[in-house]
């Protein structure tokens, strides 16, 4: 049905182009933003109790089962113009909906959860003697998490970040309601395909066969972090 | 200082110069009182002082990385993702620690990992990263534990030689008496949360403060109830002994105390006995020791010869009023 010469043709319509590279740049903002704010956050909920520690962990695990859709009307409802930030926001000049902050925003919103979970557990399976001996060296808190915590669960973090961001790359029902479709703004790769199905099948069979290629490449970088994970350090 | 932990509460009071071994039964509150020192759980009462600097009490809690204290944990904890240099320069604030590898012996092991090394080789990068935090205090939990019982004798050695060294006060938890012993010329014994015995080692031996004392250092322990000088054993049979006591008791008797003999000696209205069989006979250097129902004595390898002791072999267990000590039984 479709030759390898369709698909490099697909790739030369500024459509396609257009979609992988927004998709591209910010699917991997997203993820900087998961791994920045993630880490410490699951840091936290992987090595202390504290109480109320089940409502954050369900706060945070919400986006994970919320439909896309409903999660992108939830971003409307808070960052919408008549939304419940919409005031304070437009005082400051800012319009988030249907730019490519609120591409960012969705993608951040649906993703994250995979990576704080994954980060969350592999912090959890840091032997506590580890943390407590860099203490008794003299890291403080912010040195024992860089200089231990952070290398020891680097697998697991790895492999929360590939998930998380193969899960920001195809956002698309949160995107579409939050930010729309506009090309080279908004219109993400999923939504180029969804678009372009009807008008410009080429283009989109090109982008679906680059976001293939993107999710086997996550998938195996995830087993081959989560299988040198074990073989790493050998038994401690 | 005082903590509550599961089941009951951790209350000590101790002044340490040089090493003092801390033994007691799992559970007794040894590895809590260590982490209390080291500022990693905080008591709920009390005074935590090093050197004249107050680190818990009145207000003050000093955090865990600014106590300079020297924790070996009971696994090493070693980080796993560097080399041996680098854990044991993790704390050296930038000093060269070349020197420090040399003295423990592990400057031809700088650059492994830790999961390539052994459990003595472990231990030795343990202690060397402890003592690169120039601390003013070493706190080592069961640093012999995780080693093999063949090499744990020369390596118990060569750890109470390093200590010494430094001069620095140090509370090394164990769980074995023969380590307690080669460790340390202090011993403080912890049971449920208290100090129930602290002396030389040879005092745990001579006069056991308690049953688990008692048994930790190798003692007789038979029980019974007392009514004065009279101990009612278990077994129905009635022995005597020297500290009078009543109720639930425990007879401590040290094993080269009990003498054996084939039959009834003559005589015997001053001895406790007890008719017994020969279970185990364990030659042990100069010394026999002979594992009896209950029991177990300790005899020279004449006599156990000339007895012609076996398994199987019924004799006749004795020992002075005088060599026993009674301690009540919970």
């Amino acid at each position: 049905m479709f030759s390898e010469g369709d698909i490099v043709a697909g790739l030369d319509s500024p459509v396609a182009r257009d979609a992988l590279r927004l998709s591209l740049e910010t699917s991997l903002t997203a993820l900087a933003v998961m791994v920045v704010v993630g880490t410490p956050i699951a840091y936290m909920l992987g090595t202390r109790d504290f109480p109320g520690k089940s409502v954050v962990v369900t706060a945070f695990e919400l986006p994970l089962v919320l439909p896309p859709a409903v999660a992108g009307l939830g971003l409307l409802f808070a960052f919408g113009r008549r939304g419940l930030l919409g005031g304070e926001l437009s005082a400051l000049g800012l319009e988030i909906p249907f730019t490519r902050l609120a591409v960012v925003l969705a993608m951040t919103f649906v993703a994250s959860p995979l990576y704080v979970r994954q980060a969350q557990s592999a912090f959890a399976a840091v032997d506590d003697d580890l943390l407590a001996a860099a203490r008794t060296l003299g890291a403080g808190e912010t040195r024992t998490f860089l200089r231990v915590a952070v290398p020891v669960a680097a697998q697991g973090l790895g492999a929360g970040a590939a998930l998380g961001w193969a899960r920001a790359l195809g956002e698309f029902g949160a995107t579409i309601i939050f930010a729309g479709s506009l090309q080279g703004v908004t219109q993400t790769a999923p939504i180029a395909i969804y678009i372009g199905f009807d008008s410009d099948p080429d283009a989109a069979f090109a982008v679906a066969a680059v976001l293939i290629a993107a999710s086997a490449l996550v998938l195996l970088s995830v087993k081959l972090l989560v299988r040198g994970g074990a073989r790493r350090f050998g038994p401690v | 200082m005082t903590r509550p932990l599961r089941g009951f509460t951790l209350d000590v009071d101790l002044e340490a110069e040089g090493t003092v071994a801390i033994v007691g039964p799992s559970g007794a509150g040894k590895s809590s009182l260590l982490r209390l020192i080291a500022g990693l759980v905080r008591p709920s009462a009390g005074l935590v002082e090093c050197g004249g600097e107050r680190w818990f009490g009145d207000g003050a809690d000093v955090p865990p990385e600014r106590r300079r204290v020297g924790f070996v944990f009971q696994h090493y904890a070693l980080f796993p993702h560097l080399s041996a240099r680098a854990n044991v320069a993790f704390g050296s604030e930038g000093r060269d620690v070349g020197p420090l590898l040399r003295r423990l012996g592990i400057d031809h092991l700088a650059d492994a990992r830790p999961g390539t090394l052994s459990g003595g080789e472990r231990q030795r990068v343990a202690v060397a990263r402890a003592l690169a935090r120039r601390p003013r205090l070493m706190l080592l939990d069961e640093p012999l534990s995780a080693l093999d019982p063949a090499t744990r004798g020369a390596v118990a050695a060569e750890l109470a030689g390093v200590l010494q060294e430094t001069g620095l006060p140090a509370l090394v938890v164990t769980h074995s008496f023969d380590e307690a012993a080669s460790l340390s010329e202090r011993v403080l014994v912890m049971e449920r949360g208290q100090i129930v015995q602290d002396g030389p080692a040879a005092e745990l031996l001579s006069r056991p403060a308690t049953a688990f004392v008692a048994e930790f250092a190798g003692m007789n322990r038979l029980t019974g109830v007392a009514s004065g000088t009279t101990v009612r054993l278990d077994s129905g049979v009635e022995v005597r002994v020297a500290d009078p006591a009543h109720g639930p008791v425990a007879v401590l008797v040290a094993p080269w105390e009990v003498s054996l003999s084939p039959a009834l000696p003559e005589g015997v209205s001053s001895l406790n006995h007890l008719q017994v069989t020969v279970r185990r006979v364990v030659p042990l250097g100069n010394r026999v020791r002979v594992a009896l129902d209950g029991l177990t004595a300790e005899v020279t390898p004449e006599s156990a010869a000339r007895m012609e002791l076996r398994p199987g072999a019924p004799v006749v267990a004795t020992w002075k009023a005088t060599a026993s000590r009674t301690v009540p039984r919970a």
